[in-house]
């Protein structure tokens, strides 16, 4: 979901009952994507294992259990 | 009898993603079968592989392809306007995912949760403006795939 503000994401996770969660900013989560899906088009993509993704996730700082698969 | 090994259903993946890209639509069993030379049921059960290897998201009720993330087979709040095509995305990242899928410049229009108001960026020559919105994860990794709609 996008927001406009932290404030607005707090109000709206409260009134609806909503987990914290993480809330990064659109610059942030376009570097995710880039990094993401930027093999999705291949015809040899093949998925990625656990460990990929968390290197993808680490290489932008995600590194809290928030970002971990197992 | 038709044997289908994991590289064909990669080939069926490819093509999946192909039909994305080009229809703005996920394909059905039949319109696959009919470029692999293969009958529906036996593209079902690729399918079916590719669901459970977490490379597509089938419908449960129609055993057809939901979601290829980034792309939605079905309306969404999120849409990704290239030229002429428009995308559904799966939720706000997958909008920047289907550029950078895509490799597009694009414009992304997404309704607010709280007021439904459409808030606009657009990626260009690699770069996204608005890049100060916030996009809200509420959901840790290990709980991603226990239901993929609601992530």
């Amino acid at each position: 979901m996008l927001f406009r503000s932290k404030e607005e994401t707090n109000e709206w996770c409260q009134t609806h009952d909503m987990p914290e969660g993480q809330v990064l900013t659109v610059g942030q989560v376009w570097e995710l994507s880039r990094l993401w899906y930027r093999d999705r088009m291949l015809e040899r993509f093949a998925g990625r294992t656990v460990e990929e993704a968390h290197q993808i996730f680490e290489q932008l700082g995600l590194n809290t259990p928030f970002w971990r698969f197992v | 009898m038709h044997n289908i090994n994991p590289d064909s259903d990669l080939q069926i993946r490819y093509q999946i993603y192909q039909f994305f890209a080009d229809l703005c639509r996920p394909p059905s069993s039949y319109e696959i079968g009919e470029r692999f030379k293969l009958p529906p049921d036996v593209v079902e059960l690729a399918f079916r592989r590719l669901h459970d290897r977490h490379m597509i998201f089938l419908d449960a009720a129609t055993g057809q392809i939901r979601m290829a993330n980034p792309f939605s087979g079905v309306p969404t709040n999120y849409r990704v306007r290239a030229g002429e095509k428009v995308w559904w995305a799966n939720c706000a990242w997958d909008t920047l995912g289907i550029a950078a899928t895509l490799n597009l410049d694009v414009a992304i229009e997404a309704n607010h949760p709280g007021d439904g108001q459409t808030l606009s960026l657009k990626v260009i020559n690699g770069e996204v403006t608005e890049s100060d919105l916030l996009v809200y994860f509420p959901l840790p990794c290990q709980q991603w795939y226990d239901d993929l709609v609601y992530t």
